[in-house]
């Protein structure tokens, strides 16, 4: 997972959860440590989607247990949303 | 009516255009002198220099848990702030989980957090509404999160009823209570209606008092040159609880609520009716087994419109008859600003401190009385100083919403 990934998401769990963005590791478990609950989650997927203009599916939604595994999803949905635009045939 | 219980005020909260403490409250009350001022920076359209009754220096992260501002919006934040410091002035703490709940009062909710999605994904391609949307709008969010917060699992509803509503959450708290259903209740009102469009709303029906050279003369009550209400925001929450059990626990007793009217006009959705308005008075003093002529004080609705305060003026001499010529009657709105669905909170609130000081505080702004009024004792200037036992508080709200309290100085 890219550092401006990281950076990012914890800046959004930080400024979410208003806790000091040192506190948010990759190791972080959202629930656990960072005391998200189920709609709390949806405003983090939702803001994470508006930073990397990218959409998560229904089914992956609740699949990230931590920050790491959460920037390791976006990296692949951006990943693949660049690829889709090189795929784009041109016009 | 011998196994009903006896309810009892114990516990004031409040946030306003009078500051976010009740221990400042009942002097700038007496004082008599309005808050208001133009809102910079509110774009309501086609409204001009609007006015409005600000809780000064509001910071909602000072009363906020950690963790929870963006999952609520402001009118629960007032909300909190005041049913916190009616919950510490009541010596309860969340540890302490009484049987009761929550009846609150408000007229627009989260009305103001849904304009804000309107205009964000209304106006920006793409934009679209966050998962907080709804339960930051709802109407129910503000009574939600305090029960959450103060652990308080009995019923918990939002009575909407315009600018009646927390006198009625305060009564059917009230009832609630005298059934012997519950121990403690928390109830009053909150609103938060200074945005753009609900501003911009008010002004589209006439009501809003222009702002003028000096915004603070702007809301004059029963007064022969008043020329309508100035909005305010702020909630005002109170513990109410059956005698038995504020004496179990040695509570502080502001005072005993006796009794609660309610009525509807039955009429007209906005234009206000004398028989609706005179049997609200009439109800609560019955309830509360109390003859017309035993109430000192009476704080009115008296919004500063020139035609509730006709109306009203008319119903209270109606109730009152002869007693009217006597009677200490003032409009707290003249400072607090209008504020909606919690004004019977905070004029609940106004109410029992002026009982327990025998201090009534007079309506600012109020020079000359109206001539076509009927006679009223009508406290103008300055404050009165009187040893009274019995108030009533009245709010009637648009829709043709009536209620009323009478209350015991504790």
């Amino acid at each position: 997972m890219s550092q401006d990934t990281i950076q990012r998401v914890s800046r959004i769990i930080a400024d979410y959860r208003e806790i000091p963005i040192e506190t948010v590791e990759p190791e972080s478990r959202l629930v656990e440590d960072l005391g998200l609950d189920s709609l709390g989650y949806l405003e983090i997927v939702f803001e994470i989607e508006e930073e990397f203009q990218v959409r998560v599916l229904e089914e992956d939604a609740f699949e990230f247990t931590t920050i790491g595994a959460v920037c390791e999803g976006v990296d692949a949905l951006v990943r693949s949303s660049e690829q889709a635009s090189v795929d784009k045939p041109a016009p | 009516m011998s196994d009903r219980q006896r309810v009892v005020i114990t516990g004031l909260g409040q946030v306003s255009a009078l500051g976010s403490s009740l221990d400042a409250l009942l002097p700038q009350l007496l004082a008599g002198k309005a808050p208001f001022s133009v809102i910079e920076g509110l774009d309501a359209p086609g409204l001009e220099r609007p006015i409005g009754a600000m809780i000064p220096d509001w910071d909602s992260r000072d009363w906020m848990p950690a963790g929870s501002l963006k999952t609520t919006w402001l009118v629960t934040h007032f909300a909190y702030a005041a049913a916190v410091q009616a919950f510490e002035s009541a010596g309860l703490d969340r540890t302490d989980r009484p049987r009761g709940g929550i009846f609150l009062g408000t007229g627009f909710g989260g009305q103001g957090a849904s304009e804000e999605t309107y205009r964000s994904c209304f106006t920006t391609p793409g934009r679209r509404p966050r998962p907080t949307a709804i339960p930051n709008a709802m109407a129910n969010a503000s009574a939600s999160f305090l029960a959450t917060e103060l652990r308080l699992t009995g019923p918990n509803l939002t009575l909407v009823a315009a600018c009646a509503s927390a006198t009625h959450a305060i009564g059917q708290a009230f009832r609630l209570l005298r059934s012997g259903e519950v121990d403690v209740m928390l109830a009053g009102g909150c609103e938060a209606p200074l945005t753009p469009i609900t501003m911009a709303a008010w002004n589209a029906m006439r009501v809003l008092a222009p702002a003028g050279a000096d915004p603070t003369q702007a809301c004059r009550p029963f007064d022969a040159s008043r020329s309508g209400l100035v909005v305010g925001e702020g909630a005002g929450v109170l513990v109410l609880e059956t005698f038995e059990h504020a004496q179990r626990r040695g509570a502080h007793i502001y005072a005993e609520l006796l009794g609660y009217g309610a009525s509807a006009d039955a009429g007209h959705i906005t234009r206000p009716n004398i028989e609706g308005v005179t049997a609200c008075m009439d109800l609560a003093l019955q309830d509360a087994a109390v003859e017309p002529e035993r109430i000192g004080y009476l704080n009115a609705h008296g919004t500063g419109t020139p035609i509730n305060d006709r109306t009203e003026a008319d119903a209270i001499r109606r109730v009152f008859s002869e007693h009217s010529a006597r009677l200490m009657v003032s409009s707290t709105k003249a400072v607090f600003g209008h504020t909606m669905g919690a004004s019977g909170g905070l004029e609940a609130i106004a109410t029992i401190l002026s009982l327990n000081e025998g201090h009534f505080p007079p309506t600012a702004n109020l020079q000359t009385i109206d001539a076509e009024f009927p006679e009223i004792a009508f406290i103008k200037g300055e404050a009165r100083s009187e040893d009274v036992e019995l108030a009533m508080s009245s709010s009637f709200g648009f829709g043709g919403n009536n209620a009323a309290i009478v209350v015991r100085n504790g």
